[in-house]
């Protein structure tokens, strides 16, 4: 989880590295309720943006089902001219 | 006293103002907009004016003037001002002209993102924060955090002040508030101004009044105006404008510096029906000339009847008639009898593609058929009389004739009397043919009718932006005669089409020049540069070469750390307060320490814990991870911009302040000061980004007898270029060309050469200096084109007979500041050359340049020459 996730700035890791057997003392409900709380609510989805970021290991497949849903063309120029193509 | 603009013209000059425009109005604005040089000059004035105080300021509130011509983006320096006053504090912004017409389009421009005129960029951002445009109809909806437009006429917000009613603008929305007040076509408001003989009563409510009215609520207001047309004759208008004209850019400027079409009258001494018919044929020939050279352009025509609407119908109805009724005799007619150039041009060019009068005929029925013609319906929105059928017919019809330049608009012929006025931007109007004779003028004096269809073309004559070639500037004319022959000029040129009537004609020519779209051929010398034949009898004529290098489009390909793109690598500093963390600006490490009680602390941005600078890149837009690899190629995930050394990996932040804090750097302080680093190297990135690059190869290889051939050049008569200096250069063997139309510092030049030329003769021969007429063109790093005014040859003797090419350019002092990337430019060849020559056809060559020649400090440029040589 500290690899992967996207967690909220004011997460100090060594605090939570050192707490780590009080967490495993809590029930599992209050361990996922605290993971949940560290996280970055603004992240928790891979933004369009991302798609490449080789971290998220998007597969081909994937990234060309989500290219033709949003309809992904390349920028055109308002007056095309041959030289701008 | 002077006029305010004439004032900052010398400032300008004199380099007291900075030509610059903050990257917060660049990035906000619409990507497609590049600044021209004229804008950015109205930027920086204004930007100057409120920063700066000096003797002719007004008193608050400010109330400033940008007299600029019809196309020359005035919307967009409205746009790129509200970001500027938007960042000074200013959330309110009222926008108000004369017309609905333009109100519907001005709010399209401003609001709609979906609009191919829009003028911000997709999303406006000032320090990370996301900032909306919010259109309201008073001040109470607006929201603190966006910039709130309220668009209104001049009419309604004249009835609004004196009666109020629910949700309109009253005066109590202009107390306690600083609002930017925002005038376009500012001229109708000068009603009371220019009717005021004497001391004439301001209480009568009049638009002037009211405007005035509300602008005196608050001393932080602004009002900023718009108009092309200033009256500089009316002594009041003058009194009134004096310190207020912070810009002036009349239409002469504007077509100088080639953004406009280029006028041309065309008369003919043909009937009415050939005219039209031959209007149509030249018309349909700049569509086939772009189509050609792969121009995706639709030209339209503009038949202008004289007063009636019913004419204008009339003539709508004849015209149909003509265009069903073609027949081949008709164009054999024209093509016998026609003595204009450019239609035996364009009747020449079907024959060449085997075009027959046959095919062109159902080509133009085709393209001029009933519903690609419009007859304009000439009443006024504001009428209140207007029924409900035609009002939505009006602002139907509104629709289709401003966007003439669309795709889905089929619109080709315009049939009107004279509605097409302000606010009709328009860049596809290529020929305007007048269906009537009527002259008005008195006295040799242009009359009003004359005068308006001046202006008509004046308006008319906005360019149609296209480039086949890398390196030509989309937006400005290319192929201007003398100095070019080439078809696409067509495409360039807006035609009027009138009788062969010589008083017409010359009045017509007298109201053109008096608007500035139009220089009378007898305005202007024809200069010939001509190779002197002594020197193309020469060996070195025929057999050397000269070398150019190439502008190519930035892929951004080799780009694998920030240093290769030029980001050099800086550390920032970041205070950190014994209270909260507070940010300083300071960039650079080298500062001295002023407050000596503080440590400091280097944190490398791979021992801040990465989740801490994860966050603070998710908080700026511009490191998206698709903009991140569009130049970094390289680049496999956030993860590896962060911790690789050769981006963000090597950095590090400087942490001021007392021992205790820097002990103890909380996940804030962090935050915070990535958030400085990231907007250092993001402006630092973004200040090398170019879209374009100069090649280092100079490879582009031409004979000097194929390059540099006779030249004709069209020269102003008053312009100093225009003063031959044959005389002096006629009897010099090292001189190439029989004279020299450069401007004096040029000409100096050649003087200072011929004094030194005698010393260069001990080691070189094959000594030439050779004027460039824009023949040789040269790229620096960023793509910018530079054609520098002197090419110097010379031959070694001894040692390896290397021939240098150098690169001259004479510059006045005063512009030497400005076009100092040329002189960098110019020694940047001179020493990536200066240890390697060039091979070839068995010969050596060596590029090489010299700082500006400047008359005042010749000794420094003589010293510079010889080291260049060696």
């Amino acid at each position: 989880m500290k690899v992967h996730s996207f967690l909220n700035y004011n997460v100090d890791i060594k605090k939570q590295d050192e707490a780590i057997d009080d967490f495993k003392q809590l029930s599992i409900e209050t361990q996922k309720q605290h993971l949940c709380e560290i996280l970055n609510k603004n992240q928790l989805y891979v933004n369009l943006s991302t798609i490449d970021d080789e971290d998220y290991q998007v597969s081909e497949e994937d990234k060309r089902l989500t290219r033709d849903f949003y309809e992904i063309k390349e920028e055109k120029e308002i007056v095309q001219t041959k030289a701008d193509l | 006293m002077e006029f305010l603009y004439k004032e900052l013209d010398t400032a300008s000059k004199f380099g007291v103002i900075k030509k610059e425009i903050p990257d917060f109005i660049t990035n906000n604005l619409s990507p497609i907009f590049e600044a021209r040089p004229y804008q950015v000059e109205a930027f920086s004035r204004f930007i100057y004016y409120l920063n700066n105080d000096f003797d002719s300021k007004q008193n608050k509130p400010y109330q400033l003037m940008f007299n600029m011509a019809t196309g020359s983006g005035k919307t967009m320096i409205m746009a790129g001002l509200i970001l500027y006053l938007y960042e000074k504090g200013y959330r309110k912004f009222l926008f108000f002209v004369n017309s609905t017409n333009i109100i519907n389009k001005t709010i399209d421009n401003f609001t709609n993102t979906n609009s191919s005129k829009y003028l911000f960029n997709h999303t406006i951002t000032f320090d990370s924060k996301r900032v909306n445009i919010k259109q309201v109809d008073n001040f109470e909806d607006a929201n603190s955090n966006d910039i709130n437009i309220c668009f209104t006429t001049i009419q309604k917000l004249h009835s609004d002040i004196y009666s109020e009613k629910e949700n309109s603008l009253t005066i109590e929305d202009f107390k306690e508030q600083k609002i930017v007040f925002i005038s376009d076509e500012a001229h109708h408001i000068n009603t009371q101004t220019t009717k005021q003989t004497s001391n004439a009563s301001f209480d009568r409510p009049s638009w002037e009044n009211t405007v005035n009215r509300i602008f005196d609520q608050n001393l932080d207001n602004i009002l900023l105006e718009f108009t092309a047309t200033l009256d500089y004759e009316h002594k009041n208008i003058v009194e009134k404008y004096k310190p207020r004209v912070i810009f002036r850019y009349d239409l002469r400027q504007f077509k100088d510096e080639k953004y406009s079409k280029d006028v041309n009258l065309l008369r003919s001494d043909l009937s009415d029906n050939d005219r039209i018919l031959q209007a149509v044929i030249l018309n349909q020939y700049k569509q086939d000339i772009a189509l050609k050279n792969g121009i995706d352009l639709k030209p339209v025509i503009l038949f202008k009847a004289q007063k009636l609407i019913a004419e204008s119908l009339e003539n709508k109805a004849n015209f149909h008639r003509i265009i069903e009724n073609l027949s081949e005799e008709q164009f054999q007619n024209i093509k016998v009898h026609s003595t204009v150039a450019i239609i035996q041009k364009a009747f020449t060019f079907y024959s060449d593609n085997n075009i027959s009068f046959s095919q062109l005929i159902a080509k133009l029925q085709r393209n001029f058929g009933e519903t690609n013609c419009i007859s304009v319906n000439e009443e006024n929105l504001e009428k209140t009389s207007l029924n409900k059928g035609d009002r939505i017919q009006l602002i139907e019809q509104q629709y289709v004739l401003n966007s003439l330049e669309d795709k889905n608009n089929p619109i080709r012929a315009i049939f009107a009397v004279n509605k097409l006025n302000e606010g009709w931007d328009v860049l596809n109007l290529f020929d305007i043919v007048r269906l009537y004779t009527t002259r008005d003028a008195k006295e040799g004096k242009p009359g009003n009718t004359t005068m308006a269809e001046a202006q008509l073309i004046g308006r008319g004559a906005r360019y149609f932006p296209f480039k086949i070639n890398i390196d030509q500037d989309k937006f400005k004319r290319k192929y201007d005669k003398p100095n070019h022959d080439n078809e696409l000029k067509v495409i360039e040129d807006l035609h009027y089409h009138t009788i062969e009537d010589s008083k017409y004609i010359s009045e017509l020519k007298k109201a053109l020049i008096e608007t500035g779209i139009y220089d009378d051929d007898n305005e202007f010398v024809e200069c010939q540069l001509k190779i002197k034949e002594e020197f193309k009898s020469t060996d070195f004529f025929l057999k050397t070469v000269v070398f150019e290098n190439e502008k190519k489009v930035n892929k951004y390909d080799n780009v694998k750390s920030f240093a290769v793109l030029g980001v050099t690598k800086k550390n920032i500093e970041f205070k950190l307060h014994s209270g909260s963390g507070k940010v300083t600006e300071a960039f650079e490490t080298s500062e001295t320490k002023s407050e000596v009680s503080y440590d400091q602390k280097d944190v490398k941005v791979s021992e801040i814990p990465i989740h801490i600078v994860k966050n603070a890149i998710a908080k700026n837009e511009f490191y998206q991870f698709s903009t991140l690899k569009k130049y970094f190629k390289s680049v496999k995930s956030i993860t590896d911009f962060i911790t690789n050394a050769e981006y963000l990996g090597s950095l590090a932040i400087t942490f001021k302040g007392t021992k205790d804090r820097l002990t103890e750097i909380s996940n804030l302080d962090y935050l915070l000061a990535l958030n400085e680093l990231l907007k250092a190297i993001e402006s630092e990135i973004k200040g090398n980004l170019h879209d374009y690059f100069g090649t280092d190869d100079f490879k582009i290889i031409t004979l000097i007898k194929d390059k540099f051939t006779d030249v004709e050049l069209k020269i102003g008569k008053n312009d100093e270029r225009a003063k031959s200096q044959s005389e002096f250069v006629k009897d010099k063997v090292w001189y190439a060309y029989n004279d020299n139309f450069g401007t004096s510092e040029e000409k100096k030049f050649v003087e200072a050469f011929a004094r030194r030329v005698e010393k260069l003769h001990d080691n070189y021969e094959s000594i030439y200096l050779i004027r460039n007429e824009r023949q040789v063109k040269v790229f620096d790093k960023k793509g910018r084109r530079f054609e520098p005014d002197f090419l110097l040859f010379v031959k070694q003797k001894a040692k390896d007979n290397v021939t240098y090419q150098m690169f001259i350019e004479p510059k006045g002092a005063h512009l030497k500041e400005h076009d100092k990337w040329k002189e960098e430019f110019l020694l940047d060849i001179r020493e990536r050359f200066a240890e390697k020559t060039i091979d070839y056809n068995s010969d050596k060559y060596r590029l090489t340049g010299v700082p500006f020649y400047t008359n005042k400090t010749e000794n420094e440029f003589i010293t510079a020459f010889e080291e260049s040589l060696k």
